[in-house]
């Protein structure tokens, strides 16, 4: 991981992980007198995990550590031990937007169902990632749809969400219509 | 003698046209669902389970063996040309074959991943036609510390994988552990880090984290990277690599072979733990160790030999004791109690043909592997020459089918996505994902045998230093982590006293 030049900021990360893990180890349970009666010796039901984040509380120390170490000696002398340049932001705001594309596909998939949402989706995702002929997008969204369709509805038999409402009534006269339901 | 003479007839009988056309479906089925992720191969044998009914005895283990098999490998063809393992065992071929098919040497990854996973199926189907029984006797005494000794050997290969930035990847990989953790305590059925959100008590499965971390992060990082637009414009030719080329690489294959063979054996450890080893091993063996995860073929090789090295040993103590030590063999077992075949000692002397008519079948099975391979691995690299945009499109949509295919659970895609967001700010921060996902897939099966060790076991820490098998596994553990951190030290020690020198 990288971080600034000369500021503490290389620092955060894993302190950021220090301080969850050490944080989280008071939270393992809901009910921590349950885990306390169910617990015979050392072994419990939140034995394991509460190891596995003393585990991260005690490996982000030391990379704590390392980087407190680094960060003082560049302050020492500049040039020694020059921490990874930041990374680049290419496409960042893109990006972004995929990320927010793709995160809204997965909760209109309840909404809209599998078909519907991913027509949406791919139409959508083609013109973010700069493909602008309308007979590719046209082509491909409902090409690929279809397709889709018939591998996991039809042969794999996977129960996809059909969608809420008017979009269940819609997935299911376009199932009808591609003799999949 | 009596073996050679048992595993001549148990060939011709497999090479039956019936016997050998149902190994042959069984192979595809096994080849295409193993490289489709959120299918796999495991899914399919259930699937296929049915089907067996109607089947005798020894068609039924012909099919799953070749389901099998051919599954194991299948895992690796969108390992290496989408970065989506489909299969957990297939996670290290993402390690260097994919940096393969990013520098435009997608088929020659596929195939030298076609011939090493041939070679280990074919090493371990021989071992389990010969040295069956005694292996099972050692097996016998694997109990639970021995199991976890297993584990924590794959868990901590992760060392030689990523020592450069060891506390780093040491952070990924317990957290990895901590998410494998989540959900219903499998002991006590108490929730555990679940905050009160029911669908997190079902527990965080591996695949779904594997599929978002490595899917979705490596699309949207392609995203934001506008050369992409364009596909590969020549066609994936798939040239078979010379014997020379081969020979070449002979000790990864080698290693890969060893390692997984001896890992197979011991049940639950399985072909995932075999792949990763294999791949800690060689890039400690290999003089292109450092190099290693930017496309190096001994990096591919070694992991693809393991994992298929696994397939016949793990029917070794099916076979021999009746302990499936995989979900894979634990559905032959289902197949084999289904057709009133009870397996264990007893079943060499009694059904000697059927046995070994699948001995048989599983070398035919890793042989026709190369062509069913090259078939479908063909077919899956003319995704090349799709623009990656298209591509992408679909490796999403194929992402949240797969994620949600493994539960048939909506909230398994949300997870998936929000794996995905993390995946591409670790590859943007240069956080180690694969510790993570190790952690997320060997942490649940480490708390399995720890804590069960513990409860046969009087809740005494001793138990795994004091049996011998269990030492001397965790020994060899301590011993990797030695070979693989003293070179580094070394050159530290070295870099320090040089600097010391010159400040004088």
């Amino acid at each position: 991981m990288s971080g600034g030049d000369s500021s503490w900021r290389p620092v955060a990360a894993p302190l950021a992980f220090l301080v969850t893990a050490a944080v989280l180890t008071r939270f393992v349970t809901d009910r921590p007198e349950a885990a306390a009666a169910m617990a015979r010796g050392i072994a419990g039901p939140t034995t394991w995990p509460t190891i596995m984040l003393y585990g991260v509380v005690v490996f982000a120390l030391a990379w704590t550590v390392q980087r407190v170490a680094q960060v003082l000696r560049r302050r020492e002398g500049p040039g020694l031990d020059s921490p990874a340049t930041p990374p680049a932001t290419a496409g960042g705001a893109r990006v972004w937007l995929g990320i927010a594309l793709v995160l809204a596909y997965g909760f209109a998939l309840p909404v809209l169902g599998f078909a519907l949402a991913t027509l949406l989706y791919l139409v959508l995702w083609l013109l973010l990632g700069g493909v602008r002929s309308p007979w590719q997008i046209s082509l491909v969204s409902l090409i690929g749809n279809t397709v889709l369709l018939y591998l996991f509805v039809k042969l794999a038999l996977m129960p996809l969400d059909r969608g809420a409402g008017w979009a269940g009534d819609l997935t299911i006269a376009l199932y009808r219509f591609l003799h999949i339901y | 003698m009596d073996i050679v003479v048992n595993l001549f007839h148990g060939l011709l009988t497999a090479l039956q046209p019936s016997n050998f056309g149902t190994m042959l479906i069984g192979l595809a089925v096994g080849v295409v669902a193993g490289a489709l992720p959120g299918i796999s191969f495991v899914n399919a044998m259930a699937m296929a389970l049915p089907f067996t009914y109607l089947m005798t005895p020894l068609s039924a283990m012909v099919f799953l063996g070749g389901i099998y098999a051919g599954g194991v490998f299948g895992g690796s063809i969108s390992s290496i040309l989408i970065n989506i393992p489909g299969t957990p065992a297939s996670l290290p071929s993402c390690w260097d074959g994919f940096p393969m098919t990013r520098r435009g040497e997608a088929a020659r990854a596929l195939t030298l991943a076609i011939a090493a996973s041939a070679t280990g199926g074919l090493a371990s189907a021989l071992l389990l036609s010969f040295a069956a029984p005694p292996f099972a006797r050692l097996a016998l005494a694997f109990d639970q510390p021995e199991f976890f000794a297993a584990t924590f050997l794959g868990l901590v290969s992760i060392i030689a994988i990523a020592k450069s930035t060891p506390w780093i990847s040491l952070v990924s990989l317990f957290c990895g552990i901590v998410v494998g953790s989540v959900g219903v305590d499998p002991l006590y059925g108490l929730p555990r880090l679940t905050f009160g959100i029911r669908s997190l008590q079902n527990g965080i499965n591996f695949v779904v984290v594997m599929i978002g971390l490595f899917a979705l992060g490596e699309v949207l990082e392609m995203l934001g990277q506008r050369h992409h637009l364009q596909g590969a414009t020549n066609k994936v030719r798939m040239r078979f690599p010379s014997v020379r080329e081969l020979w070449a690489l002979k000790g990864a294959a080698a290693r890969g072979t060893g390692i997984g063979c001896m890992i197979g054996m011991i049940p639950g450890a399985g072909a995932t733990v075999g792949a990763v080893i294999a791949y800690g091993v060689e890039k400690q063996a290999s003089p292109r160790g450092a190099e290693f995860g930017t496309g190096v073929e001994a990096g591919l090789v070694a992991p693809e030999a393991a994992k298929n090295a696994t397939t016949g040993a793990a029917m070794i103590p099916l076979l021999t004791l009746g302990i499936p030590g995989s979900a894979a063999t634990a559905i032959m077992l289902a197949a084999l109690v289904l057709h009133g075949v009870t397996p264990g000692p007893l079943l060499f002397a009694a059904q000697t043909d059927m046995l070994y008519t699948i001995f048989a079948s599983l070398l035919l099975a890793n042989l026709c592997m190369i062509g069913a391979g090259v078939v479908v691995a063909r077919g899956f690299a003319s995704l090349m020459r799709v623009p990656p945009t298209i591509l992408g499109a679909f490796i999403v949509v194929l992402s949240v089918v797969g994620a949600f295919g493994v539960r048939n659970n909506i909230a398994d895609v949300y997870i998936c996505l929000s794996f995905g967001v993390i995946g591409y700010l670790m590859k943007r921060y240069d956080f180690p994902s694969a510790p993570l996902v190790l952690g997320v897939i060997l942490g649940p099966l480490a708390e399995r045998y720890f804590m069960t060790s513990l409860a046969n076991y009087d809740n005494n820490l001793t138990i795994f230093f004091t049996r011998p098998i269990s030492a001397t596994i965790l020994g060899f553990a301590s011993l990797f982590v030695l070979w693989a951190l003293i070179p580094d030290i070394k050159g530290k020690v070295l870099r320090l006293l040089s600097g010391r020198t010159r400040a004088r």
